[in-house]
């Protein structure tokens, strides 16, 4: 629990609340576990191709670095995990991994239904639960254990890859802050910070831009921003920043500043294959550009608003537009009943100064005593 | 019971942002609470006979209906706060309004505050007749 005293905590406090409850869950994770091992497991005992092979089998995107975001309106992750066989890429074909998998994957009962062929995946469909990409993918050299050369469906050539590489430079950008100020916050107060141990301001930040993209991009998304740019930029701009607020704040401004100074369009490389422009649609289709363009200038709009010192109420009606009703009511509706919980107990008590609700026995403050709010409700 | 000059200076002791006068039998003060950092300033005003129930108003932002158009359930008539049920001695003339009528005060604004947020009041209470 986050005592209210503290302008930067409070807001962070429903942001994280807000996040923590898009994220996938514990539960879910260890199903997906479960069910990659055993994918693994039925490759491996391919007697007709992979055999030979080693293997690694691991998720990456979102699930790898804690920036899952459950889509709006379902109830279906989607999860990404690559396939990475060891073993000299120029013997073999993009075409025939790609074909094997699907060939092998073809032969299991249960999988076979539900797969669904994607450009550099395939896909298995766990109605209700997810969707697990699985990328195939053969080791590029031997010297380095994340670079990958996957097939590219279409093409019919290997393009190179580096998922796990990606996940490092992203989680080591998230780690570039050292204590949240939510971590701060509970610290002071003696709260264990447990849960805040794997999710950086990074993280959160990413999770909220993500969701805010899902919003506004719902009733047409032609355009919308992918995942990966979003994430991408994030990390580049990130700047060490203790809270989440000022992580998007900071973000969104960096946005801002350089789609309206920059001479030519904003350019986003892949941080570990410099060749790779995650961008590069931008030029053939700019109306992508335009879209993303107009989404963060909005996003930073509204972030302005929320600096101002509204007071909840407005504050509640911007958060609310940005993210959804349901998951701002929830996050308020959870800080509010900790808070509750703590009254029963007397822990909490009131700031002489100002009024705020603080810890119970905290500097200058009267704690507050067992009370029932009483009265007629009027209509 | 408590004499009026020992609440009024156990008020101005814990609250130095309240004015506190007394004419007669009456107690009168004056303030500013902020339930979080992140709320607005209500300014209070605290009216207490001698002996009787304390009756206390926002002076600023009044009491506004949410967004169903309701009131918020714990209130008296003339939009007083009702901060404790008398019937369980949560408040008696021997207590100090210090210790629990000004405190309250600020609880019940935060739960005001997120009342208008999710149109449900968390924090609890009573209505007469239960």
């Amino acid at each position: 629990m986050i005592y209210l005293n503290n302008r930067g905590a409070q807001i962070d406090d429903i942001l994280d609340r807000m996040a923590e409850s898009l994220q996938l869950g514990d539960s879910r994770y260890d199903r997906m576990k479960q069910h990659y091992e055993a994918i693994k497991s039925w490759i491996e005992k391919d007697e007709i191709f992979f055999k030979p092979f080693a293997y690694e089998l691991y998720p990456h995107g979102s699930v790898r670095i804690l920036t899952t975001v459950k889509p709006i309106g379902s109830d279906e992750f989607d999860l990404d995990i690559a396939l990475h066989i060891k073993t000299n890429h120029t013997a073999h074909t993009p075409q025939r991994i790609y074909q094997e998998l699907k060939r092998r994957l073809s032969e299991h009962e249960t999988y076979k239904g539900m797969m669904e062929l994607k450009k550099r995946c395939i896909r298995l469909n766990y109605s209700g639960d997810f969707h697990m990409d699985i990328l195939p993918g053969i080791q590029e050299f031997d010297w380095d254990d994340n670079r990958l050369c996957v097939p590219d469906h279409e093409l019919g050539r290997w393009v190179s890859s580096n998922p796990r590489g990606y996940a490092e430079w992203f989680i080591d950008k998230a780690n570039s802050v050292k204590v949240s100020l939510l971590e701060k916050a509970l610290r002071a107060e003696n709260i264990p910070a447990d849960n805040f141990r794997y999710k950086k301001p990074l993280q959160r930040g990413v999770q909220l831009i993500k969701r805010y993209r899902d919003i506004y991009f719902q009733d047409d998304d032609t355009y919308k921003t992918s995942s990966i740019i979003l994430t991408t930029i994030a990390g580049l701009y990130y700047n060490g920043e203790e809270s989440i607020f000022d992580t998007v704040e900071n973000i969104v401004n960096q946005i801002r500043q350089n789609v309206n100074y920059l001479p030519s369009r904003l350019k986003i490389l892949n941080p570990v294959n410099q060749q790779e422009d995650f961008t590069d649609k931008w030029d053939t289709e700019p109306k992508y550009y335009d879209a993303f363009k107009s989404f963060v200038i909005h996003l930073y709009g509204e972030w302005q608003e929320l600096k101002k010192q509204h007071g909840v109420l407005t504050e509640s009606r911007i958060l609310k537009g940005l993210f959804g009703d349901d998951l701002f009511v929830n996050a308020q509706r959870e800080q509010t009943t900790l808070l509750e919980s703590y009254r029963k107990t007397q822990d909490i008590g009131i700031s002489r100064n100002s009024g705020n609700i603080v810890k119970a026995g905290a500097v200058a403050s009267t704690v507050v005593k067992s009370n029932t709010f009483f009265g007629e409700k009027l209509l | 019971m408590k004499p009026l000059s020992q609440q009024a200076q156990a008020i101005r002791i814990k609250w130095p942002g309240f004015t506190v006068n007394i004419s007669g039998n009456t107690l009168k003060a004056i303030g500013n609470l902020q339930p979080t950092a992140r709320s607005l300033v209500y300014k209070v005003h605290v009216l207490y006979e001698l002996g009787k129930k304390p009756d206390i108003t926002l002076l600023a932002p009044k009491i506004e209906r949410n967004f169903k158009g309701e009131m918020p359930e714990h209130l008296y008539s003339e939009e007083r706060l009702c901060l404790y049920r008398p019937i369980y001695g949560e408040f008696k003339p021997c207590d100090l309004i210090s210790e629990s009528i000004i405190p309250w005060t600020s609880l019940w604004l935060y739960h005001y505050e997120v009342w208008h947020i999710l149109g449900d009041w968390l924090g609890g209470g009573e209505h007469p007749g239960t």
